[in-house]
């Protein structure tokens, strides 16, 4: 057939259709112009540059930045003009930065004519982070307009793993899995499970997996703060502390804050402040990080023994004398001590203090059992233990005295989540602010809810009557929280399956230990029945999923957030900055994808369609949690959702938006923050109403616990623990199967690899894996270009000693064998690591299985996974380089090496108290690489990995031979979404409770 | 109702154009599908509307093998440093502004090929009711409008990565190209043939024709700007810069697609390594160099070569298209070849 007919038919064969949607150009529409494309045209400046604010507060403020009066209309020169002086007009809109937990405020500067964002800077109004970010905040545009970032809903062709996609409608995915969902609810109640990564807003997602009526809430918690939380939570009933760093007087740090610590800038900012203002600066670390570069006193303790030197502080202030009396006689549960001490404490030059048995004694008893409780810790032991000289210990201690109740101190992950029995080194830190009577006062160290503040939604779903075994089995019942880390061994022994498993910005196959464990469990369907990763960009855990599904950046969804980043509290409202900027320009939006680039959608919307789907008619109840409040039967949209809780929620907003003629809502979308409570130090000496009960406590109508007698009547709020006091003793690690002393009181725990357990004259060594980078984040910012540019790979930090005894040389490849396997890597020789133990930083590492797609090109290497009976290898080749796309900076990539993913090689290390994986590592063998090894050459043989989890679990303490009352962890430890009471019950069929 | 009728021609090419640059942006949506069964010669080639979801999976699949193993985007055909964006992508973008074009895709480059079908169905949609409304003024623009992008770019480019696409993505997609590029052609045909129609009327009604002139012919439209430009006798001059000359198409005159990339690979027996284009190919001289295997790897780079030259050809004196620029590029390019290929000979 000729050209000529060809055309005529297919012209004329088009003709005889009715016109349809199908039938439009495959492109028409409004002006906008994101993602993907070149850089944008701007309109014609028709204004001068206005000036910046400059203020100079009297605390750590920015003293210079745009006036809020002025966002609306802002214009600035045109960087990228200069030398030409350009100006440009912006909308300024606010949000958070999604790239860490601390919540930062960001500004966005969209293009008043193009909806561009031309950059995103700091918020000057938000009380956390004052203005200032790190270089994460504004490398969000990176990520935004990242030339690979995925951008349509992809479902997998062929099997899991294979890299084939094809792009399908939201539709056809959200009836689908929407469909999945409904078939698991109708048949169980532990089906679901939402695995977040980090979650990054404050209870919109916890409320959707509440209504659905699931035990689904799975998180990272147990590979990041759970051994701090437990330490924190078994003394004072909080899950991690908010120290008062900018008026603290000594700073007390175990890790890096102020380079990569929890909070990181908000902190970090304070700590420089605290510091400028003369407070002295204590760092643990067995690494010259940065932090421990400005510090006063530098402490490169060996991993684990850090409970040794904080006891020995603890046990000088007791010998001085110089202990807060009257905080701890008021504050300290020391009736419970005198009462319990017998059933845990077996050292006679304790115990002779104590008041006869039943008897609460005196405050002045408990004071002498405590100064002989830690009297063997002078500063030679623990300088002994932890490889620093006595000198500088006492130093330290000096220090804290000095501070007294304006000692500010906080663990980071590093040791807490480095060593088993690391929640105790947590208990021996925050014994110090119990001893300087520094808890919750100016300066000092207050509880992480004392200084967040999460509002009500309108209607909270009633909480479910499940337990999911896969997350809190019966072995950890102390667990802070679900034991995420270990689902694939967990279904290695036929312990369960999931039918629709949600990764939300979560990648367990990279970032979490024994990964290859992972990688088998995600491939097998009989395991994860449907597999659906929501994330913006790829990663190595999406690869084996079945559906891909993008999701918005800090400037494209709307979530709520607070953090205890100082001693007040305040709400951050992120939202999706080009719908606000085209709402503001008189454009109507109704759903965040219409201005989002491609089809990338916002969870919250994802969550209202899909529960919307997953019961269409209402009959399972759970539709009814996703109606408007205002117009019955129909579902909610965003703005009704945040528009209910600003206005009955948060108190003071209202009344703050009244004074500027705004509603709460226009206020939130215009500041994008609030803040609610300037300071709030020592809540728990807040007065409560009512009786106290025989046993001193003080409760609600409802019967709930509010507060206690401090006796004569004076009711106070106190704390979350059982006593409502600060537990020195706790008495329910005794009821639960954990009577030894080193348990009960804080006291060190033997790590995993103390020095007892490295064997260094047989080339043993301590593998240090989990310290970070300050300008990555876990797998999030693999595509931020800028970031990568300044980090990208973690080469094996190495003494000289040790690098003299092994033969190496800088750079040159090292074998590092961990328990379950080995792996490849450069090693980096400085003093700035502690010898004996070798170190290599998180965050890089990346790889991709696809040579040109499922990963940046720019921070991941291309890598081949094999397998031949147990034993699991990935190769590299290659690794960054630079390649053409619509971004010109991605043909600029100068970096080839992109790291090496060590965690593939980790053992599971469940802490049998804690639950979390103890990261620190056992180096079985450290060696000059052989001639064949090849740079980032992982192997692990997952027969050993199993080995390794069983070793492990052997030394947990089962709820069901533990229990004291039948029940499967004690009910006041907190979970982040608690079942009912009956949920609790211990099963008496292996399958009770979760159907 | 008549394809003579010019309404009915540019209401139907609105819908085709529009058809194609959907499928060829959002690859097998079950609406598009089932709009282009009612076309022969996609419905020839299409699997029937009850195939199962395994079939249409590899159909979406291919798609996506075909859109990114031949980058579908004008400025990396036409573009002096072979990358997206950059003049080629803004001329386009200006050219869309001129026609009131504002793609709301913001998932693909402006310059993507479906974005430019678009662009060419929202002007003949416009076309069509102008002619319904009879405002000539405005139909003499508009076509005036499809006529300049057909020229330019679309037949500079458009030709190419048909050919270099051909490879890719099957029989469905490698159609799906052909019939683009056919119509593009055709539509430039009757517009060029109604141009100087127009022009020769406007001559004879005017004394004033003498001394205008009419717009330049189309075949003179410069398909590239840079001839290979590479002195093999500069000691600089090394494997890699021929590499990255012949994955410039646009100094090259040649298209390489990955596909055709492998098979020159696997001809010389050289692992064809991973990543972009460039540096495979680099790769590849360069151990084929130190394999000994330079003069298989370069006659296979050659017979490539050839046989693009041959279906370009082919295609330009089939559909009157301006491929003689491509063409005496890549006669440079296969001369440079030849060089390199007989001064292999001699060393040995
Ligand atoms: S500290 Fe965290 S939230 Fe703040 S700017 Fe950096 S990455 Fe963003």
């Amino acid at each position: 057939m000729s050209t000529t007919t060809r055309i005529a038919d297919a012209l004329a064969s088009l003709l005889g259709l009715p016109p349809s949607r199908s039938n439009r150009p495959a492109a028409p529409g409004g002006p906008t112009n994101v993602a993907g494309e070149a850089m944008p045209a701007y309109a014609e400046p028709d204004a001068a540059p206005t000036s910046l604010l400059e203020i100079h507060h009297p605390d750590g403020r920015m003293s210079s930045y745009p006036p809020p009066e002025r966002w609306d209309d802002w214009v600035e020169w045109d960087s990228r003009a200069w030398p030409d002086k350009v100006a440009r007009r912006y909308t300024l809109v606010p949000t958070i930065c999604f790239n860490c937990e601390s919540g930062c405020g960001l500004l966005a500067y969209v293009d008043r004519t193009t909806l561009e964002i031309r950059k995103f800077e700091g918020n000057p109004v938000h009380p956390g982070s004052r203005g200032r970010n790190c270089a994460k905040g504004p490398a969000t545009h990176n990520q935004t307009y990242d030339p690979e970032r995925i951008l349509h809903p992809l479902k997998r062709v062929g099997a899991r793993g294979g890299g084939r996609w094809k792009r399908v409608s939201w539709d056809e995915a959200l009836d689908d899995i929407a469909q999945k969902m409904r078939e698991s609810r109708l048949k169980r109640r532990d089906g679901i499970m939402y695995h977040v990564g980090r979650p990054g807003e404050d209870h919109y997602t916890n409320r959707c997996i509440t209504a659905w009526g699931v035990d689904g809430h799975n998180s990272h918690t147990n590979v990041c703060s759970a051994a701090a939380r437990t330490g924190y939570y078994l003394w004072a009933g909080f899950d991690r502390p908010s120290p008062d760093y900018a008026n603290a007087s000594t700073i007390l740090l175990i890790s890096s804050h102020l380079e990569t610590g929890h909070y990181f800038n908000p902190h970090a900012q304070r700590i420089m402040e605290g510091i400028h203002r003369g407070a002295q600066l204590i760092v643990l670390d067995p690494r010259l990080s940065n932090t421990a570069s400005k510090a006063s006193v530098w402490l490169p303790t060996w991993p684990g023994s850090e409970a040794w030197v904080l006891l020995a502080i603890a046990r000088e202030i007791l010998a001085q004398g110089r202990h807060d009396r009257a905080f701890m006689e008021r504050w300290v549960d020391w009736r419970g001590f005198n009462r319990d001490a017998r059933r845990s404490l077996t050292d006679p030059e304790v115990l002779r203090h104590l008041p006869p048995e039943g008897t609460e004694g005196t405050f002045e008893q408990f004071e002498a059992a405590l100064i002989a409780l830690y009297r063997g810790f002078t500063f030679e032991v623990a300088a002994e233990r932890s490889g620093v000289d006595a000198a500088r210990i006492a130093e330290a201690a000096e220090a804290v005295i000095r501070g007294g109740s304006r000692l500010a101190a906080h663990n980071w992950r590093s040791a807490s989540i480095g060593n088993r029995g690391g929640w105790q080194i947590v208990r021996a830190l925050f014994l110090l602010n119990v001893l300087t009577g520094s808890v919750g006062t100016e300066g000092g160290t207050s509880g992480s809810s004392w200084n967040k503040f999460v509002p009500k939604p309108f209607a909270q779903p009633p909480p479910g009557s499940a337990w999911n075994e896969l997350q809190l089995p019966l072995e950890w019942p102390f667990a802070h929280f679900e034991m995420s880390f270990l689902l694939p061994h967990l279904m290695e022994e036929g312990r369960g399956n999931v039918d629709v498993y949600f990764t939300r910005v979560y990648n367990p196959v990279w970032t979490n230990p024994d990964g290859f464990m992972w990688i088998r469990a995600l491939r097998d369907e009989s395991k994860f029945g449907l597999h659906v990763a929501l994330t913006p960009t790829w990663n190595e855990t999406a690869a084996f999923a079945d559906y891909v599904l993008p999701m918005g950046l800090a400037g494209e969804r709307h979530d709520l957030m607070s953090q205890e980043t100082h001693a007040g509290q305040w709400i951050g409202f992120r939202q999706p900055v080009r719908r606000v900027a085209m709402e503001r320009l008189g454009q109507r939006v109704d759903r965040t994808w219409e201005a989002n680039p491609g089809e990338v959608w916002e969870e919250n919307e994802l969550w209202v369609d899909l529960s919307w789907r997953m019961d269409p008619d209402g009959s399972l109840g759970i539709r009814r949690w996703f109606e408007s409040p205002d117009r019955p039967g129909e579902p909610i949209t965003q703005d009704e959702y945040w528009g209910w809780i600003f206005d009955n929620s948060v108190p003071g907003l209202p009344e703050a938006a009244r004074a500027e003629g705004l509603t709460p809502l226009q206020y939130m979308r215009r500041y994008g923050a609030f803040e609610v409570v300037r300071t709030n130090y020592t809540p728990y000496e807040r007065p409560v109403e009512g009786t106290a009960g025989d046993d001193g406590l003080v409760r609600d109508p409802a019967g709930v616990v509010v507060g206690l007698d401090l006796g004569g009547g004076v009711l106070r709020a106190g704390f979350g623990t059982p006593s409502r006091r600060l537990e020195l003793l706790s008495s329910t690690l005794i009821d639960w199967g954990w009577p030894e002393p080193d348990h009960t009181v804080p006291w060190p725990l033997q790590s995993h690899v103390a020095p007892e357990h490295i064997d260094r004259g047989a080339g043993q060594m301590l593998l240090l894996p989990n310290f970070r980078l300050p300008t990555l984040i876990h797998t999030r910012s693999a595509n931020a270009k800028w970031l990568y540019e300044i980090s990208h790979h973690n080469p094996a930090w190495i003494h000289p000693s040790d690098a003299e005894r092994l033969g190496l040389g800088d750079g040159e490849l090292v074998r590092i064998e961990t328990e379950i396997g080995w792996f490849v890597d450069k090693v980096w020789i400085t003093e700035g690591i502690k010898p004996g133990v070798i170190a290599v930083s998180h965050h890089v590492g990346r790889w991709r299985l696809q040579p040109d797609g499922g990963g940046n090109r720019f921070s991941t290497a291309h890598a081949t996974l094999a397998e031949e009976g147990t034993r699991c290898s990935l190769t590299l080749h290659g690794g960054a380089a630079a390649y053409q796309t619509i971004d010109p900076d991605t043909s600029r990539v100068w970096w080839n090496n992109v790291g090496v993913h060590q965690n593939l090689t980790h053992g599971v290390h469940p802490d049998p108290v804690s639950g979390a994986h103890c990261w620190l590592q056992r180096a079985v063998n450290v060696r000059r690489a052989d001639p064949d090894d090849r740079y980032g050459a992982v192997e692990v043989d997952v027969a050993r990995s199993m080995a390794v989890y069983r070793e492990w679990k052997a030394l947990a303490r089962s709820a069901e031979h533990h229990s004291p009352d039948g029940t499967r962890r004690p009910r006041w430890l907190k979970r982040p979404l608690k079942p009912t009471a009956e949920a609790y019950r211990l099963p008496s069929t292996p399958d009770e409770g979760t159907s | 109702m008549s394809l003579l009728e010019p309404e009915v021609l540019a209401r139907a090419r609105h819908r085709l154009y529009g058809l194609l640059g959907r499928l060829l942006v959002e690859g097998p949506r079950p609406e598009a599908l089932a709009l282009a069964r009612a076309v022969p010669t996609l419905a020839a080639v299409l699997p029937p509307p009850d195939a199962g979801p395994d079939v249409l999976d590899d159909l979406a699949a291919a798609h996506y093998a075909a859109t990114t193993e031949v980058s579908p985007v004008a400025s990396a055909v036409l573009g002096e440093d072979g990358l997206i964006g950059g003049p080629v992508a803004d001329a386009i973008r200006a050219a869309y502004l001129a026609g009131g074009f504002h793609p709301s895709r913001t998932d693909v480059a402006i310059d993507h090929v479906g974005l430019q079908l678009a662009y060419l169905a929202h002007l003949c949609d416009a076309e069509a009711q102008a002619h319904a409304d009879g405002a000539l003024d405005a139909v003499e623009r508009l076509t005036a409008l499809q006529q300049g992008f057909l020229d330019d770019p679309l037949a500079r480019w458009l030709p190419a990565w048909v050919v270099a696409s051909g490879d890719a993505g099957g029989p469905v997609w490698r159609t799906v190209a052909e019939l683009s590029l056919e119509l593009v052609a055709s539509h430039r045909s009757a517009s060029r043939r109604s141009a100087s129609r127009r022009s020769a009327s406007r001559r004879s009604a005017s004394r004033r024709s003498a001394s205008r002139r009419s717009a330049p012919a189309p075949d003179a439209a410069p398909a590239t700007t840079a001839g290979p430009g590479l002195d093999l006798d500069d000691p600089d001059v090394d494997l890699r810069s021929i590499a990255t000359l012949i994955v410039r198409p646009a100094r090259s005159g040649w298209l390489l697609s990955r596909t055709a990339l492998a098979r020159v690979c696997a001809a010389a027996g050289v692992t064809s390594g991973l990543g972009e284009r460039g540096r495979v190919l680099a790769g590849a001289l360069e151990s084929a160099a130190a394999l000994g295997q330079l003069q298989p790897l370069v006659e296979a780079l050659m017979q490539e070569l050839e046989a693009w030259q041959a279906q370009l050809e082919r295609l330009g004196t089939q559909l009157l298209l301006p491929t003689e620029p491509w063409l005496a590029r890549a006669r440079q390019t296969h001369a440079l070849l030849t060089t390199v290929r007989d001064a292999v000979i001699q060393v040995r």
